[in-house]
């Protein structure tokens, strides 16, 4: 009787739909952190953006890396797996997940949010009920888009990205060849510097703004030649974000308004910025501020909310997208139950994962939107969470979630260069120093540790000032934790340690399977050379 | 499309050199020089990277 064949995912994205998940999940960031680094760093949100921006460099570089030479669905929890062990895989996965799931609820209420600019029923604190139903709504709609399959939302993925680029080039470009004033950047850097806890709180929210490049990695089980593909399309991506992103708030701070800004809750004229950074316009700072290019902005003030919202709710997806293959992933690792695997007979996508994983963002959703909603809960939250808004609540989760699981793909990257360098790597981080690790030659990456150094950093910003991040955080660990520790309890795997890999096979296989078949005969050949020499070392008197 | 892209990146260096030279002129402020001229000098290597890469493979246009 014929072996039953294993469903897999389809390889069906192209490299500009690799680079387009990226930037759609990347890209949209901007349209989210800019009003809230704005509020929390004031004068310094520039210098936020900055600190963040070259973390986020470091960990670009080592996505890029680790994707091109592990190219499996896992992502992050892949690579921690197998540089540090089961359990530490298990934790860097769990904590993406959590990412993931605030990714589709924090995109979607922003969505919403964007949209309140043009529909004003919408508007959350007027009218909380119709903005916490559409963005249900929302996430609905997306899970049964992402059960029918991946190919539909690439093609839509590509031409909004492309869209998007355009805009946000033009409005950059007009804002600082017509708006920019350097002596006002000078004179709000001046008077409006924050304390330090508001400048360490603007960092780890700075750092919000550049979460999402798992989804690379994430697609490149799904990407023709990984190897040479996530390279080409993951410096690309974190070139133009972090041009965006020190663009945005560079300009917001030293920007002439075109058109008055309105007077503050005391009756006071406000600075651009401060306006851009309240409670009312945070959600939606890039399309008050594209509102501001003089003459382009009567233009903008149309578009750019309709192409935030669409840029967010294609972001808000690629949480759903990557959640659910992160928790297929996971579960093929045997680091969850074998039900997240299942896959859709007919359409062939991750079905229970997608399911169970929107369920846990819908829960997030309602935690975010309860202040606003009940008068109760918002005297609660104001009690024990500094009275955190919705987007506040997400932001602080998704900043915990990054910082985590970001610092032990660092600690993995080096593990893995160290102990797997046999493994063809098509992209190496820069700055490498040669070492020998059991008689085999290997590079010791300078830019992981200084990475480590700062997403560390911000790890333990987001714990010293988020208040919600510090406690639901850690609880979504130490939950996580436990299912994992039951799990392999009842399937009688090592439960602190980890299984037997055969690594050797298993990168072949991953190379044959991407295509990459010259990189499977260096690989190949790397083992037989390196088998040889230990031989000869052994037998040598 | 390789035109667009070209000229996308031809904005990049004006813009860059655009922001540098303003910040310069306004003063040479410390806090000005590890913002803003960092995304200048960005802007700058960026597109004229590019714009190099485009003019070392003209016959095959840019590379995709």
């Amino acid at each position: 009787m014929p072996e039953k064949k294993k469903p897999e995912l389809r390889r069906s994205v192209t490299p500009w739909g690799s680079f387009a998940w990226g930037y759609s999940d990347v890209g949209a960031d901007i349209f989210v952190g800019l009003g809230l680094v704005l509020g929390a760093a004031a004068g310094a949100s520039n210098v936020a953006f900055l600190f963040a921006g070259v973390v986020y460099v470091c960990i670009g570089l080592a996505y890029t890396e680790l994707a091109a030479t592990y190219p499996v669905a896992g992502g992050g929890q892949y690579f921690v797996m197998r540089g540090l062990g089961d359990i530490f895989g298990f934790i860097a996965g769990w904590a993406v997940l959590l990412d993931f799931t605030i990714d589709i609820t924090l995109f979607a209420w922003a969505c919403v949010d964007y949209l309140s600019q043009l529909l004003p029923a919408l508007n959350t604190t007027a009218n909380p009920w119709p903005h916490f139903i559409v963005a249900l709504a929302l996430v609905l709609g997306l899970l049964s888009l992402n059960i029918i399959g991946v190919r539909e939302s690439t093609a839509f993925n590509g031409v909004v990205s492309a869209l998007d680029i355009v805009s946000e080039t033009t409005i950059l470009t007009l804002g600082f060849l017509f708006a920019f004033r350097p002596e006002i950047l000078i004179h709000t850097m001046q008077t409006s510097w924050p304390s330090s806890n508001d400048l360490m709180l603007g960092i780890s929210l700075a750092i919000v703004s550049f979460v999402g490049l798992e989804s690379i990695s994430q697609a490149a089980q799904e990407t023709q030649r990984p190897a040479s593909v996530i390279p080409r399309t993951s410096v690309a991506l974190i070139l133009t974000i972090l041009i965006f992103a020190l663009s945005y708030s560079n300009l917001a701070l030293g920007m002439q308004p075109w058109h008055p800004i309105p007077l503050d809750a005391h009756g006071h004229t406000q600075a651009l910025w401060h306006w851009l950074g309240n409670g009312d316009n945070n959600g939606k700072a890039v399309a008050l501020l594209a509102q501001q290019v003089p003459y382009f902005g009567a233009v903008a003030a149309f578009y750019v909310p309709v192409l935030g919202a669409i840029l967010l709710l294609i972001s808000s997806n690629s949480g759903v997208f990557g959640s659910s293959r992160i928790a297929y992933a996971m579960s093929s690792a045997k680091l969850l139950p074998s039900a997240f695997q299942r896959v859709h007979p007919k359409f062939r996508t991750p079905m229970v994962s997608l399911v169970a994983f929107v369920g846990v963002s819908v829960i997030e959703l309602f935690f975010a939107a309860l202040p606003s909603l009940d008068p109760a809960a918002s005297a609660l939250y104001a009690r024990w969470f500094n009275g955190e808004s919705g987007l506040g609540f997400l932001a602080d989760l998704y900043a915990f979630g990054a910082a985590t699981s970001y610092s032990f793909v660092f600690i993995a990257l080096v593990a893995l260069r160290l102990f797997d360098p046999l493994s063809p790597r098509k992209f190496k981080m820069p700055f490498n120093i040669p070492v020998t690790v059991r008689g085999e030659r290997a590079e010791f990456p300078l830019v992981a540790v200084v990475g480590f150094a700062g997403i560390f950093a911000i790890l333990l910003f987001t714990l010293k000032t988020h208040p919600i991040g510090r406690i639901a955080g850690p609880a979504w660990l130490v939950v996580g934790i436990i299912i994992y520790l039951l799990y392999r309890r009842n399937k009688r795997l090592p439960i602190l340690g980890s299984q037997r890999h055969d690594w050797r096979t298993q990168q072949a296989e991953i190379l044959r399977n991407a295509g990459e078949l010259e990189l499977m005969d260096e690989y190949l050949a790397n083992l037989k050379a390196s088998d040889e020499r230990r031989a000869q070392a052994a037998a040598a008197p | 499309m390789t035109y667009l892209r070209l000229g996308m990146y031809g904005l990049y260096v004006i813009l860059g050199a655009t922001i540098i030279a303003r910040l310069l002129a306004a003063g040479a402020h410390w806090r000005l020089l590890v913002s803003g001229v960092v995304l200048g000098l960005l802007l700058v290597l960026l597109g004229g990277y590019r714009i190099a890469l485009f003019l070392r493979h003209r016959s095959g246009g840019l590379p995709r």
